[in-house]
């Protein structure tokens, strides 16, 4: 008989320091605190893990190897919450306190939201084999995240998404900026919810509200409607969503038009047969052969 | 002999929900009370709770139900009922005339506070000095346990140990029906057998529940009382707490191994890991899974990986023990032993219970834990005993004719209260109850058909 | 030497199972390395690298129902196990290589039948599958081959053709010669890999051989899926397979449109409904179920974008990390790039020569397994 020793949640984080510059960080932090508190409360079997990442690298804010702080009630918070927040609190200042220069931020890349969901799922690994015989551990994904997709995460993300999916460990998304086609893909793929939160005062609300609840559960409540996932594809040669595509046979990149050589692979395509012989094409063609 | 009342374990909103108001009212300013009470609910009903939480004011009723995809489920229903059982949730007038609902403001303002902060200290502005000579985790739990078995070898030994117990808890024991007393001897009633075999959380929750229904007469508010107990429940092992106006509970829970002090006098306490766990039994949430150590076999035989002595006399309370060794113990499951156990007032299901939660990890790896022919068995010797009942009743025998015997019949037939009968042989037997009806009208069909 | 009275050899598996305990130190028994766990890494660290992999394939699987699988040294008989491994093979090849093919031939009574055509319709192939009862015949290796032949031998040639058989009687009966099909499938650039059930044969490895296949004999049920495994993960590219860019549709998943009748479930009457929901091809507008699917009126392929990801670990595969052990570490705090614990004692460590982070053997065997991605490596700025 399989006993559940409650829900592991991770609470990934976006932390992008351009991206927050223009909005108020504190909120949606204190927001999180409240739903991890929540979460702990709800059974006392329940563990939490929460990520912060940005575009310099992934940090693991709680639980950290040695016990930061002693938990006070002095606010009349539970002392087991005051750990929990305290200690993610502190370790969120130490980080904020190492970001380098605005300049230099710009320069790299997008947040490394890749790097954050494969530790969170190796993380889910490690709790689920170290159980004990006949236990089982109920795991998810929470992401917040802020900052645009950075496609050159693509395949890593999807990846982490497939490996989720075998592992049975849902991605839920809460997404405070732009729609990302990341993210909906992931909860669509792993059976998350997503959801995009225009209003950042309202987001405790929001998130005690869609997110507290464990994955089987949500059957029995009405969620936010699955949004309208875009499944297709992007090429290569212009980054541009296609509904037709040419794909190589050995590398599977994609692209919109004809081009005699793959651009990952160096793989050499055959012309097709109708420029071959010479015969006259429509004008389109010709000019896409011209640009490619 | 016979059954004894069954122990039952009321959860924690059963136990609030008897409560008068005004009590309801004052418990729910503590915070520790609005988080033991919120971990007992069902998940949707915490799901409702949450929800409405952050609301300020009333929320429309029609709304409400519109958040569930099917209403009359029975999920739904009982969480509704839960929640207005323990008067959390309240249906209000709105201006615009339709309904609404709100929860309670004491709940709420401290459920916000557990949560989130922005309230009062929970034990106080007691500064204390730390401790010189602190006590590991380790000291704590061999305390308590040692401290609560010495409880349960007290009900178990007919001898009186009593010296190791205090007056008080002996007291407590026998009102509440574990233990009778005869001169200075005690012996385990039925009701004391089932409590045996439960685990330690549901143990110390049946009987602090049985100390707090007699707390008035000890002279302790049963408010303050409780608000105590739940805030201990959420504290952290290994640290020191202020007493602050407890004493006299404190020293009760020391002597059943709930909280530690070094003197009668010390102005602080360590709570012990028994009184952080215990509440999990009243939440019906699992606390961790300790070790267990009983392997059954499907040939009845019972192998025991403990020393403890009363692991092993919970197990001889149903099994003959064959072999002790140091540190296992062999024994087998018969009719008789399953019998006497049955006979003490022990249901099957309990004995079932108590090997499934002390199973050995090894037995875990099987589905189901227990061979089935055990589980069969221990129920088929239940229903033997349940094969004859018996009823008091009157034989009713040498009628002189066939007409007297018709006419009684009858009519004890038509007041329903016959239990046998046998035309021939013209014996009636009847039960107690209609015996003196029955004489009654005999006598006064004699009288009018007269001798 | 066992004695004859005993029973057979493959009944002997739990045979002195104490001599693969192994002790540490202390006396305790050492569970890192069983033999289970050193069986698994040796099969990873077999996996290519570098080398040019035929991504979209065709694959006949080509299922022995001769009387030879009647036998009961797999439980409970050769067939039934081997129909539920091909169920479950069928399920986790398609997890692997989604927008490939699969067909289903059975050859029985000295004949090949094809039960199921080459396509992406994994319900199906399993429904037949299912449906094949008896045993009966005997095993004829050329018709088998000849049908997949007539089928793949028309193919484009973008896409590697392969047959596997899974072949359990000794035998065969074949009404040409066998090298004549041979000359045929290593023209055609026809793999063939063979499993076999009961003992080497001198022909199914010339087969193989003689095509660039595999050919396995199989222990024990076990051994018997692991063999069905390795065929899931893409094999090499052969010199002839040219490489092209094929056209592929993206259709959009549409969850709110008109009311219409798919076109996968079009004949048949008890399926066939009028649903909102559906993958619109860009090209005819027909409407279909599920992706990824051929269009029956256009012809073209229709995927979705994580379908193709889903072969990209077997095109840019992780690179082993080296085991070290755990005393070479450089301070003892050091965690694990993974799960970010301590290692505690265990006796290896693992390391990532491109980002030089450490892992445990947890960590190791997921990241390996399932994520194709190093976490050090994905947790550092580019």
């Amino acid at each position: 008989m399989g006993d559940s020793v409650g829900d592991l949640l991770v609470l990934v984080i976006d932390l992008h320091p351009v991206w927050w510059a223009d909005h108020s960080l504190t909120g949606v932090v204190q927001s999180s605190l409240v739903l991890s508190n929540a979460h702990l409360l709800q059974n006392p079997l329940n563990k939490l893990c929460v990520y912060g990442y940005m575009n310099t690298g992934v940090y693991k804010l709680y639980p950290t190897e040695e016990d930061l702080v002693a938990g006070e009630s002095t606010a009349g918070k539970y002392e087991g919450f005051d750990v929990v927040n305290t200690t993610i609190l502190m370790r969120l200042k130490d980080i904020m306190l190492e970001c380098r220069d605005p300049e230099e931020h710009k320069q790299l890349d997008g947040s490394l939201l890749s790097g954050a969901l494969i530790q969170a799922l190796c993380h889910c690994n490690v709790m689920s084999k170290n159980l004990a015989i006949g236990n089982i551990l109920n795991s998810r994904i929470l992401v917040l995240k802020g900052s645009p997709d950075s496609r050159s995460q693509y395949m890593a993300i999807m990846n982490s998404i497939f490996a989720a999916q075998k592992n049975k460990v849902a991605i839920d998304s809460c997404v405070l900026g732009e729609d990302s086609t990341f993210l909906q893909q992931a909860s669509e793929i792993t059976g998350g919810t997503y959801m995009r939160v225009q209003d950042h005062g309202k987001l405790a609300q929001y998130m005690l509200g869609v997110f507290l609840m464990g994955v089987e559960f949500r059957k029995s409540f009405n969620t936010p409607p699955a949004s309208k996932v875009d499944f297709r594809a992007a090429c290569q040669c212009h980054s541009k969503m296609t509904d037709l595509g040419f794909v190589c046979s050995v590398c599977m990149s994609v692209y919109c038009g004809f081009r005699p050589i793959c651009m990952t692979c160096n793989a050499h395509f055959k012309l097709p047969t109708a420029l071959l012989k010479g015969k006259k094409v429509t004008g389109k063609r010709k000019l896409e052969n011209g640009k490619s | 002999m016979g059954g004894g009342e069954k122990v039952k374990i009321r959860n924690i909103h059963e136990y609030i929900q008897k409560l008068p108001q005004t009590t309801q009212d004052r418990l729910y300013t503590h915070p520790a009370t609005c988080l033991a009470l919120f971990r007992s609910l069902t998940e949707t009903a915490q799901q409702y709770v949450m929800r409405l939480l952050f609301i300020g004011q009333p929320f429309a009723l029609n709304k409400l139900t519109s958040w569930a995809v099917n209403v009359r489920e029975k999920a739904n229903l009982d969480a509704t009922k839960q929640l207005k059982s323990v008067r959390l949730w309240s249906v209000v007038k709105l201006d615009n005339g339709t309904d609404g609902v709100t929860l309670h403001p004491n709940f709420r303002k401290g459920l916000t506070t557990a949560l989130c902060g922005g309230g009062m200290s929970w034990y106080g502005n007691h500064q204390l000095e730390p401790d010189k000579k602190p006590k590991t985790v380790e000291f704590l739990d061999s305390y308590a346990q040692e401290r609560w078995e010495c409880l349960l070898q007290y009900m178990v030994q007919g001898n009186s140990d009593s010296d190791k117990v205090s007056p008080d808890i002996a007291n407590l024991l026998l009102q509440s029906g574990m233990i009778n007393k005869h001169g200075s001897e005690h012996a385990i009633t039925s009701t004391g057998f089932q409590f045996l075999l439960l685990n330690t959380s549901s143990q110390i929750w049946y009987f602090m529940l049985k100390y707090l229904d007699k707390c008035d007469t000890i002279g302790l508010n049963l408010t303050t009382c409780l608000a105590f107990i739940f805030q201990l429940s959420f504290s952290t092992l290994g640290k020191v707490y202020p007493i602050g106006s407890h004493a006299t509970f404190v020293q009760h829970l020391r002597q059943i191994g709930l909280v530690y002090q070094r003197k009668h006098t010390s102005p602080w306490f360590y709570p012990t890991r028994h009184a952080i766990d215990f509440l999990s039994a009243g939440s019906n949430k699992s606390a961790e899974r300790k070790e267990g150590f009983i392997v059954v076999e499907t040939n009845f035989r019972i192998y025991a990986y403990t020393s403890n002595e009363l692991d092993i006399a919970l197990v001889a309370l149903f099994a003959e023990t064959l072999h002790r060794f140091e540190g296992f113990v062999v024994g087998h499951i018969t009719r008789e032993s399953v019998q006497m156990a049955l006979q003490n007032g022990i249901s099957a299901k309990q004995i079932l219970d108590f090997l499934e939660s002390h199973a050995h990890p090894q037995m875990l790896k099987c589905k189901p834990t227990i061979p089935p022919t055990i589980t069969d068995q221990m129920y088929l010797w239940e229903m033997e005993r349940s094969r004859l009942s018996t009823e008091e009743g009157v034989l009713y025998s040498q009628f002189l004719s066939d007409a007297d015997f018709k006419v009684v019949h009858e009519y004890a037939q038509n007041i329903g209260c016959v239990q046998w009968s046998n035309v021939q042989k013209r014996l009636l037997v009847v039960n107690k109850k209609g015996h003196g009806d029955v004489k009654k009208y005999w006598k006064q069909y004699k009288k009018e058909h007269g001798e | 030497m066992d004695e004859e009275g005993d029973g057979y050899r493959w009944e002997g598996n739990y045979e002195k199972t104490w001599e693969l305990i192994q002790e540490t130190d202390g006396g305790l028994v050492d569970t890192t390395t069983t033999n289970a766990k050193r069986e698994k890494r040796r099969l990873i660290q077999q996996r290519l690298s570098n080398v040019k992999l035929g991504v979209m394939r065709h694959v006949f699987l080509v299922l022995d129902q001769s009387v030879n699988m009647e036998d009961n040294d797999l439980k409970p008989s050769r067939f039934i196990c081997l129909k539920r491994l091909s169920e479950q093979f069928i399920l986790e090849f398609y997890d692997q290589n989604p927008i490939s093919q699969i067909g289903v031939i059975v050859v029985k009574n000295g004949k090949g039948q094809k039960i199921s055509e080459l396509s992406s319709n994994i319900n199906k192939h399993i429904a037949n599958i299912k449906a094949q009862k008896a045993c009966e015949g005997q095993f004829s290796l050329y018709n088998g081959l000849e049908i997949a032949f007539k089928t793949l031998s028309s193919m484009p040639s973008y896409a590697s053709r392969e047959i596997v058989i899974v072949a359990g009687s000794l035998t065969s009966v074949d009404p040409h010669p066998i090298n004549d099909m041979l000359t045929q499938l290593a023209e055609s650039n026809i793999r063939v890999s063979v499993i076999g059930l009961s003992a080497a044969v001198q022909i199914f490895s010339r087969v193989s051989a003689a095509t660039g296949g595999t050919y396995n004999v199989m222990l024990d049920e076990q051994h018997l899926q692991e063999l069905l495994r390795l065929q899931c993960a893409p094999p090499a590219a052969t010199p002839t397979m040219e490489p092209s860019l094929v056209k592929m549709g993206f259709p959009p998943h549409v969850t709110e449109g008109p009311l219409s009748l798919c076109q996968c479930h079009v004949d048949d009457k008890s399926k066939a409904e009028l649903t909102t929901h559906g993958f619109t091809c860009p090209t005819c507008a027909s409407k279909y179920c599920e992706v990824p699917v051929e269009c029956k009126i256009c012809s073209l392929t229709l995927v979705c974008a994580p379908h193709l990801a889903r072969s990209y670990h077997h095109l840019f595969p992780l690179a082993q990390f080296t085991e070290t052990p755990t005393e070479e570490l450089i301070d003892d705090s050091m965690v694990c790039g993974g799960c970010t614990k301590t290692f505690g004692n265990q006796k290896h460590v693992y390391r990532c020569e491109t980002c030089n982070s450490y892992f445990c053997y947890t960590c190791d065997i997921f990241v390996h397994d399932m994520l194709h991605h190093c976490p050090g490596c994905e947790s550092r700025p580019r």
